[in-house]
């Protein structure tokens, strides 16, 4: 009797604990372990197969297209959608660079400097049932029908063929950073001996969406705006990340005029920064960041746009971005001779733990970008490959390649990004040295990691264009308390990759604006600092006859020194003040 | 100083190798600057007349004045500027009866010239960490005047006795100058200089005069 009992209590315990396994899995057997990520690959994943791509197309749009021959319009919204690639009915976004012999027509009293291929090009696209939004120099913008990306990619003229490169905004969150700053203390002193008239200063930013509401208050009455978006929306689609970073300008240096300036492209940024150059602007505050667009030496075309608007008599003030958390660079190793990367754990996985929903992927660069000519760098023979994995069931699977192949003119860069599951995991990435006669140095930026990446490396993790040496880079420290430790851990620190110091200062961040206050938010990250640093140039600019380089000078001299003593790759020469010292 | 002492020697030797009528006097009155940012002040000073002959006269004359300076984008500053003329004048004149004489005069000298920062102006920028210099030089001055001469105690001769003296005058004096913002941490400078910097003027003065 009393081992039937016993028998009936386990047979019931057994019974709800099958039960429990069956019918919530996700809760014992396929919870992720947040201490560790996984050490195997799940059997459908461990020997990713590189697909033969058409070289003058990068793989995503390769990909696209492919998936478009052989599964249909439905699948390929789909890949779209999974791939962050824009569509339009069966038409794609692309930038077509044609080859670059640019031809300089001598007219007196101007000298013309043009792009034939890119005209042919233009025409070709609109032969081929496109549309152009813009071209510049030798880009061409616009869209495409799938069906003719490969037609495209033929025609001699054609370099490659991509999608548009896209900045990232760096940061969320208002200010508090007035006061820390001293910037009070300088708003109401008369001018003394002032040259020009106002200050202009340009927010070029991704949007300013609710902007008109905050005119004549957390905005001054009137602004300037333009957009050099394809569909001249200055929101953005609704982006408020500019308006906000315009408050923080207006709250520093309130007599300042403001330029509202938006786009969405690289094409586009060439053709605002045009615009730029015409107004007058002496300062640009820019908080965003590009990720695999240039070598980190102060090259590439974002880094030009500086450049040119340096040329034009502006200081352009550029967030340091946010990734010294999910930034990697180390030449690659591989010991056991199998093509894929040893990271300094031991491990082929870099590994980021992500929680659920969160949009995440990753960037790679590595150093063969070969030489600048101002237009485009010469490109990589070195291909090395990027693959995406996420964690289910302590086993890695395989999301997503990236494959270019970088057969001599190609940039160095693989990217991965917009992924996102419905529940929280490491995600991690392998690299593959496809067909490579040197170990390059890799650089990774991950997005979407909630901490520290595994095997991070914050140093070098400026975003371009931080690391022109025309740009004055900021980066993050808490606006509340110079005596705690203020660095923002996110901060992206220098060097550059040819090894000069940057940022160049550290400027209040966490701070209050009405436009993230209203959503709940604290405005954070480089992206709040920088504003602060291009209002505190504005107002010292407003306030005295000094040139922009002596402003500068002094504002090194006055910044409150923090960590290391003297300029170093975390504070830059410390964070900004207008204080007397 | 050294052109101004050459120049009332000059006249003082002049005056004492003449027989002519000598006079002396005192004056007061208010000046005010053309450009109105330099503003308007008290003005006095003294003069030391020699009567060359019945319609001539020869006069050594100083003025002090102070204005206070609004402050200006491209001129001088907010704060007191001092002028000095140290002017000689040849005056024209015309004795209507026994008792009044107007004449006209034109002259010229040598101005000189103080340029003094509001405290306040110091004390703001000061405590931003930078200092503020500003200065004027002296210069030549050229004068036009007008004026009247009332004999108040008639003395024994036409042109002797106390004389009741009013007079505009209108002071020409172009100079240069020189302005610098110094941020005392860094030591960086802007500065430049103030090219023809007008400190014209025209002065009402009320004075005394004693001939003998």
């Amino acid at each position: 009797m009393r081992n039937k009992k016993l028998g009936t209590i386990f047979l019931v315990f057994f019974l709800l604990g099958l039960g429990f396994i069956l019918f919530v899995p996700g809760k014992l057997s396929l919870q992720e372990n947040r201490s560790l990520p996984p050490e195997r690959i799940a059997p459908d994943s461990a020997a990713p197969v590189k697909d033969v791509m058409n070289p003058k197309i990068e793989y995503a749009l390769g990909k696209l297209l492919d998936t478009y021959r052989t599964q249909g319009a439905d699948r390929v919204r789909d890949f779209a959608a999974k791939r962050n690639i824009k569509l339009v009915g069966d038409r794609v976004r692309v930038v077509a660079e044609s080859r670059y012999s640019k031809t300089t027509l001598k007219m007196l009293p101007t000298t013309l400097k043009i792009w034939p291929e890119a005209a042919v090009l233009k025409s070709q696209i609109q032969a081929l049932g496109g549309t152009v939004e813009m071209t510049y120099n030798n880009l061409v913008q616009g869209w495409v029908p799938i069906s003719s990306l490969e037609m495209l990619s033929l025609n001699p003229l054609v370099r490659y063929v991509r999608r548009p490169l896209r900045p990232h905004t760096t940061g969320i969150i208002t200010s508090e950073g007035v006061q820390a700053t001293g910037a009070d203390l300088w708003q109401n002193l008369n001018p003394y001996r002032p040259k020009g008239g106002g200050v202009n200063v340009c927010i070029l930013d991704l949007g300013f969406n609710g902007y008109q509401s905050l005119l004549g208050s957390e905005l001054p009455a009137s602004v300037t705006v333009k957009s050099f978006r394809a569909d001249g929306d200055i929101t953005g689609g609704g982006e408020v990340h500019g308006t906000a970073c315009a408050e923080i300008v207006h709250d520093m240096a309130p007599n300042a005029n403001l330029w509202l300036v938006n786009f969405d492209t690289d094409v586009e940024q060439h053709e605002a920064v045009d615009y730029i150059y015409n107004q007058g602007i002496y300062v640009v505050s820019y908080s965003l960041g590009w990720w695999n667009a240039g070598d980190g030496k102060g090259t590439g075309p974002i880094d030009r746009d500086v450049e040119r608007a340096a040329n034009g008599g502006a200081v352009w003030v550029s967030a340091a971005g946010n990734d010294a958390l999910s930034h990697f660079e180390g030449a690659f190793n591989d010991p056991d001779n199998d093509q894929w990367y040893e990271f300094p754990d031991g491990s082929e996985f870099l590994s980021w733990w992500v929680p659920a929903n969160e949009v995440t992927g990753a960037y790679l660069n590595w150093d063969d970008w070969g030489s600048w000519n101002n237009v485009s760098y010469r490109g990589s023979d070195q291909d090395y490959d990027l693959y995406l994995y996420y964690s289910s069931g302590g086993a890695w699977h395989l999301a997503e390649t990236s494959a270019d192949p970088q057969t001599g003119f190609q940039w160095p860069t693989e990217a991965i990004d917009g992924f996102s599951i419905n529940r929280s995991t490491w995600w991690g990435i392998r690299i593959r040295k496809a067909n490579a006669t040197r170990n390059c140095k890799m650089e990774v930026f991950v997005a979407g990691n909630s901490e520290a990446i595994n095997n991070n490396v914050p140093a070098g993790s400026l975003v371009a264009p931080a690391d022109s040496g025309s740009a004055v880079a900021v980066g993050a420290v808490d606006w509340s308390d110079d005596s705690r430790t203020p660095y923002h851990t996110y901060s992206s620190q220098g060097p550059t990759h040819d090894n000069r110091i940057k940022p160049d200062f550290s400027a209040p961040a966490r701070v209050s604006t009405s436009t993230y206050t209203t959503l709940g938010y604290w405005f954070s990250g480089t992206s709040a600092a920088t504003p602060h640093m291009a209002g505190a140039i504005a107002l010292l600019k407003e306030k005295t006859p000094y040139s922009l380089e002596q402003v500068i000078k002094i504002l090194e001299g006055r910044a409150v020194d923090l960590g290391d003593p003297g300029k170093d790759n975390i504070y830059g020469s410390g964070r900004v003040s207008l204080k007397k010292k | 100083m050294k052109k101004i002492l050459v120049l009332c020697g000059a006249v003082l030797a002049l005056t004492l190798a003449s027989k002519a009528g000598i006079r002396v006097g005192l004056f007061g009155g208010y000046a005010s600057h053309l450009e109105s940012y330099q503003g308007n002040g008290i003005a006095f000073g003294l003069n030391f007349g020699l009567d060359l002959t019945s319609n001539f006269a020869l006069e050594l004359r100083s003025a002090r004045f102070q204005s206070g300076v609004k402050g200006s984008k491209t001129g001088l500053s907010k704060g007191t500027l001092t002028m000095m003329p140290v002017e000689i004048c040849l005056q024209g004149r015309l004795p209507v009866g026994d008792k009044l004489v107007p004449y006209v005069a034109l002259g010229g000298g040598y101005g000189l010239n103080t340029f003094d920062l509001d405290p306040g102006l110091l004390s703001d920028w000061g405590n931003k960490g930078m200092t503020i210099e500003e200065s004027i030089k002296n210069g030549l001055t050229i004068l036009f005047g007008l004026g009247v001469d009332f004999a108040v105690m008639p003395g024994p001769k036409s042109n002797q006795g106390l004389f009741l003296n009013l007079e505009a005058r209108y002071l020409m004096n172009k100079v240069s100058g020189a302005w610098s913002l110094t941020d005392t941490a860094t030591k960086t400078v802007a500065s430049d200089t103030l090219k023809g910097l007008k400190l014209d003027a025209i002065m009402v003065g009320l004075g005394l005069k004693y001939s003998f």
